[in-house]
């Protein structure tokens, strides 16, 4: 009898552990934001202390180079690039062409967009349906049959915002189109990765933040 | 919640099922403290952690038996930027400790009427897997590494067949590779049949 009364005692301690083993903590879009930096340690920075940086950003959606509209968003992320490199100290220059390079870099700046889709098909559901339930065998390797419960998938945007550093101190001849041997010489690189979510203020204060960051934690850009 | 089911379902019907009086059957709650090189990872007291374990008297103060147990520890870490493949990265991150002992244990009693004393030193492997959520991405490693469990502990017997168990185990899991030692310090109150 007293057995009886226990083992539902155990049955609950039992049912309330496994359930609080299974802990996953929730992130807001914010805390999804990274800031990811790398850098050619063979590069002397302190020998590079001017700039060029086109007024235009590249956008690569799926793989696929697309023209946008300029927005504010656009604006937005060359002015704190721009903000940033100058108050590392860095010299701006404006007269480059394509024959005549006069700056010790190019910043290039594009932004990547990945859709990312999700599909759930719960199996253990599928005994629910049977008075057979617990001897029902189910295998991790079974089709997905149309009788299967399936839930409704969710995705979202990904976009990665690309800043890179190409040395140009030491050629004066851009490289010809389509040379396959030809490899730009991209001394440092910040990338800002993160869901797109949000109204347009948001955005712009989430890239404020982390295309600060790129720069804070790249301390040998400081002139 | 199915399979939660039948984990349960196993348990109590390992407990049912025991068949000689000389053997005892626990359920241990297992909040833990993350110690070392877990807590330069996941730095908390957890209160998820639990233990199975059977022990088989030899003797009348000595036993002989098996446990698994199951910890997990969490930490949020924000403002921290580490390298990982050339790249220095800073976000959020979400970090997962695993641990999961499986040791063959002995225990010597100290016999005390109805409260019994007890010390014992478990050895065997233990699972363990960090996982670090960090923005959209996940890194994950794990290993098998050699587990070191002494604890200390004093078990009472309620009335027939019933029995409450408390203890203090310490967990240690040697280095493996580039896999770091794994440590916690474990607390736990148990229910079992004697």
């Amino acid at each position: 009898m007293k057995r009886v009364i226990l083992l539902p005692g155990i049955l609950l301690i039992v049912m309330m552990v496994i359930h609080s083993c299974s802990p996953e903590f929730d992130a807001s879009v914010d805390e999804l934001d990274l800031a990811i930096t790398s850098y050619n340690d063979a590069e002397n920075f302190g020998d590079l202390s001017s700039f060029y940086m086109p007024d235009t950003i590249v956008y690569i959606d799926d793989g696929v180079t697309i023209q946008r509209e300029e927005s504010s968003t656009e604006q937005h992320i060359l002015d704190k690039v721009r903000e940033n490199l100058l108050e590392l100290g860095w010299t701006e220059v404006s007269d480059t062409t394509d024959d005549n390079i006069t700056s010790d870099v190019a910043i290039m700046i594009s932004v990547l967009e990945a859709d990312i889709n999700y599909y759930y098909t719960y199996w253990w559901d599928y005994w629910y349906w049977y008075p057979w339930d617990w001897w029902y065998p189910v295998y991790p390797g079974y089709p997905v049959y149309p009788i299967y419960p399936v839930y409704p998938s969710y995705g979202y945007t990904v976009g990665t915002l690309i800043v890179e550093m190409v040395k140009t101190k030491d050629f004066v001849t851009p490289p010809v189109e389509g040379n396959p041997v030809f490899k730009l010489p991209i001394v440092w690189t910040g990338m800002v990765n993160g869901i797109l979510s949000g109204s347009d203020v948001n955005m712009q204060r989430r890239l404020t933040t982390q295309i600060d960051q790129i720069f804070l934690q790249s301390e040998y850009l400081h002139k | 919640m199915k399979r939660y089911t039948i984990i349960i379902i196993m348990c109590l019907a390992s407990l049912i099922s025991r068949g000689q009086d000389e053997t005892q059957v626990l359920i241990n709650y297992m909040p833990s403290l993350s110690l070392g090189a877990t807590a330069d990872y996941t730095k908390n007291f957890s209160p998820r952690g639990i233990e199975f374990e059977v022990d088989r008297y030899i003797s009348e103060d000595l036993s002989l038996g098996l446990a698994v147990g199951w910890n997990v520890f969490r930490e949020k870490v924000t403002g921290e930027s580490f390298e990982y493949n050339n790249y220095l990265v800073t976000g959020t991150q979400f970090r997962y400790t695993n641990i999961v002992p499986l040791n063959i244990k002995a225990k010597k009693y100290f016999s005390m009427g109805g409260q019994t004393p007890f010390i014992g030193l478990g050895l065997g492997t233990s699972y363990a897997r960090q996982t670090n959520d960090v923005g959209i991405f996940s890194l994950v490693d794990s290993k098998w590494q050699f587990n070191i469990a002494p604890e200390a502990g004093m078990r009472i017997s309620l009335s027939t067949g019933l029995l409450v168990s408390l203890k203090v185990k310490y967990s240690h899991s040697l280095k493996a590779g580039n896999f770091p030692a794994m440590s916690f310090l474990g607390f736990g109150i148990g229910v079992g049949l004697n």
